[in-house]
């Protein structure tokens, strides 16, 4: 009878030892369900007072053009080597507009960029800085070629090409003059508002810190407008 | 001498086997250090060609900035299907600019009465309707083959959104806030003691 009942309390232990184990499991994957990442990124709303006088815009034109080409590459005995394999051709040419604006920023500007003498007034003005405003891809105007033996682009591929172009525009702001326009601008833009506060044109000067040169133009890109 | 005779083959064929063994291990030692350092793959070029960035205009603007937003938003499209749904979703990423255009200003915006200097201000506006970063756009998922007007319908509805999501009461109020704030900050400093700021209704 001992045996017998010695059985049944450890048939009756391994059950609740089971029971407990399972039961374990299942908060387990319980927990991990609501441990779950959502994937979705959050919405981002960014809201930042300013004071920034933008005086000049240029509109930039650009095709952006891939060519995709499926090689062979590698490299035998330190000899490297690329084939162009007989898989089919895939081009691309995506139209694309960019707005490039500058700015001075007046909130930097306090009494120490203002020298007064008389009935005379010298402002000197922050440095001008470039930002990309916007971009706008045409979609209508996309050509693309692709063999019957490739996949056509995805939508990752194509963003991933406009995103170079992009790119390209802003190394080239450098080249384009736009920070002397924009400092022409912005003396166009304060002198008649300083003259309505009565001092005449001739006794107006507004100046900025220095000369720019080619390097220094690079510096004056907005950085905040490079990566998302 | 029995033993000899039983012993010696299994000697010899022990041998046999051990040279054959390190001839192989030799083999495959030789194979790998031939192997390595060489390497082989299929893959195709990502950059894209060089080509021109053309200036299409340039304009003197006299934008004033008082308030920026970054928005993000997620927008998708669904095409039913017999054999399943298509879906395309992206994210979108734009500033909206909020302040005031000097160009629209009245001939005597700003003006000395008495001891006081007035301004009077344009309404402020959304500075650029283009406020998509297009070319910064993420392609969240993508199932089935998308047109350039369904893109199109995409960015619209990201823009109307962004619109209606930044172009708040609240926000315009903030850069009204603002834009008196500093422009009265401004004329001070250039020596203005009374500085009025309003808004043309």
């Amino acid at each position: 009878m001992k045996k017998t009942s010695y059985i049944h309390a450890l048939f009756i232990a391994v059950c609740l030892v089971a029971l407990c184990v399972f039961s374990s499991c299942g908060n387990k994957s319980q927990e991990q369900t609501e441990a779950t990442i959502d994937t979705i990124p959050m919405m981002v709303l960014q809201i930042q007072k300013c004071n920034k006088l933008y005086t000049t815009e240029y509109h930039v034109h650009k095709i952006v053009t891939h060519d995709d080409e499926v090689k062979l590459k590698g490299s035998i005995l330190k000899q490297d080597f690329s084939i162009n394999l007989p898989l089919g051709k895939r081009k691309i040419a995506i139209p694309m507009d960019v707005t490039l604006k500058a700015y001075v920023d007046l909130s930097k500007l306090t009494e120490k960029n203002i020298k007064k003498s008389g009935d005379k007034i010298e402002i000197i003005l922050p440095d001008p800085k470039v930002m990309l405003t916007s971009s706008k891809i045409d979609h209508e105007g996309v050509k693309q070629f692709v063999a019957l033996t490739r996949s056509s682009f995805s939508d990752e591929e194509l963003l991933k090409y406009e995103k170079q172009g992009r790119d390209d525009v802003i190394k080239s702001i450098p080249k384009m003059g736009i920070i002397r326009s924009a400092q022409v601008s912005a003396a166009n833009t304060l002198i008649p508002l300083i003259q309505q506060m009565g001092y005449k044109e001739e006794n107006i000067k507004i100046s900025f810190r220095k000369e720019f040169n080619f390097n220094d133009l690079k510096m004056l890109f907005d950085q905040t407008s490079i990566e998302k | 001498m029995k033993w000899n005779r039983y012993i010696t083959p299994t000697v010899l064929s022990l041998t046999g086997y051990l040279l054959t063994a390190i001839i192989v291990l030799a083999m495959v030692v030789g194979v790998f250090h031939y192997i390595k350092g060489s390497s082989i793959s299929i893959s195709k070029d990502d950059r894209i060609d060089v080509t021109p960035n053309q200036i299409a205009s340039i304009k003197n603007i006299a934008e004033w900035e008082f308030l920026s937003i970054n928005d993000e938003e997620l927008v998708d499209t669904v095409r039913r299907g017999f054999f399943g749904d298509d879906e395309l979703v992206r994210i979108y990423y734009g500033t909206l600019r909020l302040g005031i255009n000097l160009n629209k200003a009245e001939d005597d915006w700003i003006k000395v009465e008495k001891d006081t200097l007035i301004c009077k201000l344009p309404p402020i506006e959304l500075l650029d309707e283009n406020f998509i970063d297009e070319a910064q756009t993420r392609s969240f998922f993508e199932e089935g083959k998308w047109n350039a007007k369904d893109k199109q319908r995409l960015y619209e509805r990201a823009r109307t959104m962004m619109r209606k999501r930044c172009m708040t009461k609240a926000n315009i109020s903030t850069a009204e806030e603002n834009a008196k704030e500093q422009f009265s900050k401004m004329l001070t400093s250039i020596g203005n003691k009374n500085v009025k700021v309003t808004f043309e209704e």
